[in-house]
């Protein structure tokens, strides 16, 4: 039966408990780099975390304790009775922390969102597929071509249009497919590549003899599944392949909100599609052909496969490279990876 | 006088000197303060660790501070049942800086929950678990110097915290089944 004595000293002490929870998980969230759960964006300014956390006790306390000093030296609520208002106030802080983190990372990525822009690109429909390809503005004869494949509802996040505006400023001409329903549609989806590739050898501007493919995400396990049996693509790029079905958790927090992450573990193809493709028995079938894996260092939603894993004796068409302090769904929007994937597309095309 | 009376005379002496000491030592001893943090620290590491498995362990940990509790608290009720032994303050002139509780002194039950969650927690996370001793130990020795208890309660307290919680961890292992459980349905709501 709970008593609680005073009721002051109840809603005092549960003031202070949901302060001091609050606090715990901004120094959590700021230590272990979770976005999801923090009020206020730490990777910049940590030690901003840490005053908020300081003030929230100081705050805290001081209220607790000067409003209620009396009745902290009577008997007070049992230790049930205080271990429960603990656990409410730490619940409110959590959804607190989860939803104030959810209002702030959802602004932020409308924002960042509005910053992609490709006015350069042409649309164009390819077999049961669309895309929007770009050219150099001054074309110098047959130029090698890239198609480049999106992941799946990374688009918010990361655009391979960065990665198409980086391709053509440096010669390359980029088709970016379009994230359509067919994509995601397996084995329909094996059919979209080819369908590209032939469409690119078919225009003028293109060399049919310089073709690459570069994916993203799920994007990426697509690309090495169908250039595996797709032998005019010379170079094949990986960005964070998933490869394997990881079963995220609180992981997910460290790049998307509560809310975000919820709709994303709700999409029941990723998990199916991944094994669908299984990439990474099929890579064998890219040998010799170069392929470079690229992975954010701190990436939380891929499988992060090793060299070894790749299930092969002679791994030395395999390229991998770490970019650093890059997660999976900012990965295209570091500088560093732009140019890797243009550097290393512009020597073997 | 035998060494728990000499030792409970000696640290309740700095008692009542400086109005300073006093208010520092009545914020540590309440039953809100300190408390607070032992229960907050494992809380906050059940969101930390740099890789999936030192959060699984912090995660553990703080599941089984929570069942640690629960055996510790059981234990000195138990044990309560069968022994009562008077507040110092009752037989003593001393310096009290808390109010009068009624329970039996021997074991303190404060410094057994203190030692108990800062046991579970040192068996997964070192570093953590010292600044949980360090809380622990504070608590304790707060309470020796307001007057509710003698040095023994205090021992005594700690020894049964450190013991179960070590019984919890180490020994009884099926709990750990458990623990996978929970942190399974945790993970399926993002929470682990």
């Amino acid at each position: 039966m709970l008593y609680f004595v005073y009721r002051e000293l109840a809603l005092g002490y549960l003031w202070f408990a949901f302060t001091c929870a609050l606090a715990a998980l901004q120094i959590a969230a700021l230590r272990s780099k979770l976005a999801g759960l923090a009020l206020l964006d730490y990777s910049r300014r940590p030690w901003l975390g840490y005053v908020l956390s300081g003030t929230l006790v100081v705050v805290g306390a001081l209220s607790f304790f000067v409003t209620q000093w009396e009745r902290i030296f009577t008997p007070g609520p049992a230790g049930s009775e205080l271990a429960l208002l603990f656990a409410v106030g730490a619940a409110i802080a959590l959804a607190c922390s989860l939803l104030i983190a959810s209002l702030r990372l959802g602004l932020d990525r409308r924002s960042r969102t509005a910053a992609v822009v490709s006015s350069q690109a042409q649309h164009i429909t390819f077999g049961r597929a669309s895309g929007e390809l770009y050219l150099p503005p001054e074309p110098e004869g047959p130029m090698p071509a890239v198609c480049l494949v999106p992941g799946l509802g990374t688009e918010a996040w990361a655009s391979m249009h960065l990665l198409a505006h980086h391709l053509v400023s440096q010669g390359l001409v980029a088709l970016v497919i379009n994230p359509d329903a067919e994509l995601y549609s397996y084995p329909e989806n094996l059919a979209t590549l080819p369908a590209a590739t032939a469409y690119l050898r078919k225009h003028p501007e293109v060399d049919p003899n310089r073709l690459g493919a570069a994916g993203y995400d799920l994007g990426a396990d697509l690309v090495i599944r169908a250039a595996g049996a797709h032998q005019q693509l010379r170079a094949i790029v990986a960005l964070a392949p998933l490869l394997r079905d990881l079963t995220p958790g609180l992981e997910l927090l460290h790049e998307m909100s509560y809310a975000q992450a919820w709709h994303w573990i709700r999409d029941e193809r990723r998990a199916r599609l991944v094994a669908q493709l299984s990439a990474l028995d099929f890579a064998s079938k890219i040998a010799p052909r170069p392929l470079l894996v690229l992975y954010g260092a701190d990436d939380r939603l891929s499988a992060r496969v090793s060299p070894q894993d790749w299930d092969q004796r002679d791994t030395a068409w395999i390229t991998h490279q770490v970019i650093q302090s890059a997660r999976h769904l900012d990965l295209l929007n570091h500088s560093s990876t732009l140019n890797t994937v243009t550097r290393w597309l512009k020597e073997r095309l | 006088m035998n060494i728990d009376s000499t030792l409970l005379h000696l640290l309740n002496g700095l008692a009542g000197r400086s109005v300073v000491f006093d208010l520092i030592i009545r914020l540590l001893v309440n039953d809100y303060a300190i408390t607070t943090a032992l229960v907050t620290v494992p809380f906050g590491l059940w969101f930390s660790g740099a890789t999936g498995r030192q959060r699984a362990r912090n995660q553990r940990a703080a599941l089984s501070a929570i069942a640690s509790m629960f055996v510790a608290n059981v234990f000195v009720k138990a044990l309560n049942l069968v022994y009562y032994r008077p507040r110092p303050f009752a037989s003593r002139d001393l310096n009290l800086l808390f109010y009068h509780p009624s329970d039996s002194s021997f074991p303190s039950n404060p410094t057994s929950v203190g030692f108990c969650i800062a046991t579970a927690v040192w068996l997964y996370n070192r570093a953590a678990g010292w600044v949980l001793y360090a809380l622990a130990t504070l608590l304790g020795m707060a309470r020796l110097i307001s007057g509710v208890h003698y040095p023994s309660d205090i021992l005594g307290g700690a020894l049964i915290g450190t013991l179960c919680a070590y019984l919890v961890v180490r020994k009884l292992t099926f709990l750990d089944r458990l623990w996978s459980a929970i942190m399974r349905q945790m993970r399926r709501l993002l929470l682990a």
